[in-house]
């Protein structure tokens, strides 16, 4: 795999019983790309990449990653029992192993996303946006190489997308390769290539 | 951000932060002394002191003595309502908020770690309750013979826990998990390994192959002859250990194909 390339995506198809979700989907992004999937509800947009980072089985095609991985789910996985600097603290004792923690960054972001007073807060105290941005935070935690966005922004409220478009400015500026999934995509100037899954395949929309 | 400096091992953190999960889940914590002391406080009023003819199979002997209804029904209550709450809180642990540890392990967080954290704290949850239920027994039985109790009452709850776990991990549903784990208990901790029943029933060869006769064998044989019951001993250990196999296959069932960091080929 070319050193520059983060994710190589080749010839996907996926079927639940005789429901064809993916049918040949090829998807590649190098160091820098910023890349947005969009589709309808039900396209298939999280089965892409639930196969891409191994979640659900696809029937065939290859796929590849390389470095460092932050996801950014669709679902509210966090763990309710926990405070917020419980969950970072545990997330960053996981991260430790790719030696990519910046603290600089992630105290940054901290301030950015205006979580700092929420930190000794319960998760299942949090507001939707409140949570939402504890979600993306921990997707970029540990500054990945390759990041993968689903529907990141939901709940967020004004500043606060214009604070998500900011980390994602510095996150390229370091070299991340980053996908994001989304049913409606504003400010398409900011992408390099956006994709849209109509029918089970990736059909260029820009770049 | 002053909490979140300094370096832990994932595994200490990780159990001080199952131990607080735990500690949060008031009710559950509280029903962990409660329910015991109910049904040993209704044991102790309801039961008589008529002596009854019960068996204890050691390895090849079955030993035949005369308990008071009381001492029975205290030892055998305690162990269906610990191998009960056992199970309820693994599948606490096991099945709740399963999603946010898939996701921590597919950010690399060992499945191996995952577990053994999980088991050490379940282990210390297992170990205050087999003592708090020891401690109120504690009058029934001479001194020496309290740390056999002690132990048979960790095993039964190591193995019903196991079995909550592995319940908990193979349904996504608690009320499917709590009625498989009530199934199970009331059939045989609860009901099948009473000596009193088994005793004089007509089929044991079924009833000495529950997950409970063994760790059971063993309390009633440590608190009523003060002998080590050995063979009931290594029984116990190897459905422990099986069990807890099982339980880290269905770990591994469940978080089969997450991203490790390395390329896959459909």
């Amino acid at each position: 795999m070319d050193n520059s390339l983060r994710l190589v995506c080749f010839n996907l198809h996926k079927s639940y019983g005789r429901l064809q979700v993916l049918r040949g989907c090829s998807l590649e992004l190098q160091k820098g790309d910023f890349v947005g999937l969009v589709g309808e509800n039900g396209s298939g947009k999280t089965t892409f990449v639930r196969c891409i980072l191994g979640f659900s089985k696809a029937d065939s095609g290859n796929i590849n990653l390389k470095g460092a991985l932050g996801y950014c789910p669709q679902a509210n996985i966090l763990n309710r029992r926990y405070r917020v600097y419980e969950h970072f603290k545990l997330m960053e004792a996981i991260y430790a192993q790719y030696n990519s923690l910046d603290p600089g960054f992630v105290e940054a972001n901290i301030d950015r996303l205006q979580l700092r007073p929420f930190l000794e807060t319960g998760i299942s105290d949090l507001s939707s946006g409140t949570y939402q941005k504890v979600k993306f935070l921990t997707s970029i935690y540990h500054s990945p190489q390759l990041i993968i966005l689903d529907e990141p922004y939901d709940g967020f409220d004004w500043r606060m997308y214009l604070a998500f478009w900011e980390i994602i400015k510095d996150l390229r500026s370091r070299g991340a390769a980053i996908l994001m999934i989304s049913h409606l995509i504003y400010d398409r100037e900011k992408f390099d290539r956006i994709f849209e899954l109509r029918e089970g395949r990736l059909e260029k929309t820009k770049g | 951000m002053r909490k979140l400096k300094g370096k832990t091992s994932v595994f200490f953190l990780l159990y001080r932060l199952t131990a607080l999960e735990l500690l949060r889940n008031k009710l559950g914590l509280l029903l962990l002394f409660v329910i015991p002391t109910c049904f040993l406080a209704v044991v102790e009023w309801t039961s008589g002191e008529n002596p009854l003819p019960v068996k204890l199979y050691f390895f090849q002997t079955i030993n035949e003595l005369l308990l008071n209804q009381r001492e029975i029904s205290l030892v055998f209550m305690s162990g269906a309502i610990g191998g009960f709450l056992m199970s309820y809180y693994a599948i606490l642990l096991f099945q709740q908020d399963f999603e946010y540890y898939r996701y921590c392990i597919s950010m690399r967080l060992s499945a191996f770690t995952f577990v053994a954290a999980r088991f050490s704290c379940f282990f210390t949850l297992v170990a205050a309750m087999a003592i708090f239920i020891t401690l109120v027994m504690r009058g029934m039985m001479p001194f020496e013979n309290i740390a056999g109790v002690l132990t048979g009452f960790i095993l039964l709850g190591l193995i019903y826990g196991a079995y909550g776990g592995i319940v908990g991990l193979l349904s996504k549903d608690f009320m499917v998990a709590i009625l498989f784990v009530a199934l199970l208990a009331n059939i045989d901790a609860g009901w099948l390994q009473n000596p009193v029943f088994y005793s004089t029933a007509q089929n044991t060869a079924f009833i000495r192959w529950l997950p409970a006769f063994f760790p059971c064998q063993f309390i009633f044989s440590s608190a009523f002859t003060g002998k080590t019951n050995l063979w009931a001993l290594l029984m116990s250990f190897v459905y422990v250990s099986v069990l807890f196999s099982a339980l880290f296959m269905a770990l591994q069932i469940k978080i089969k194909g997450v991203y490790h960091g390395k390329s896959h080929k459909a």
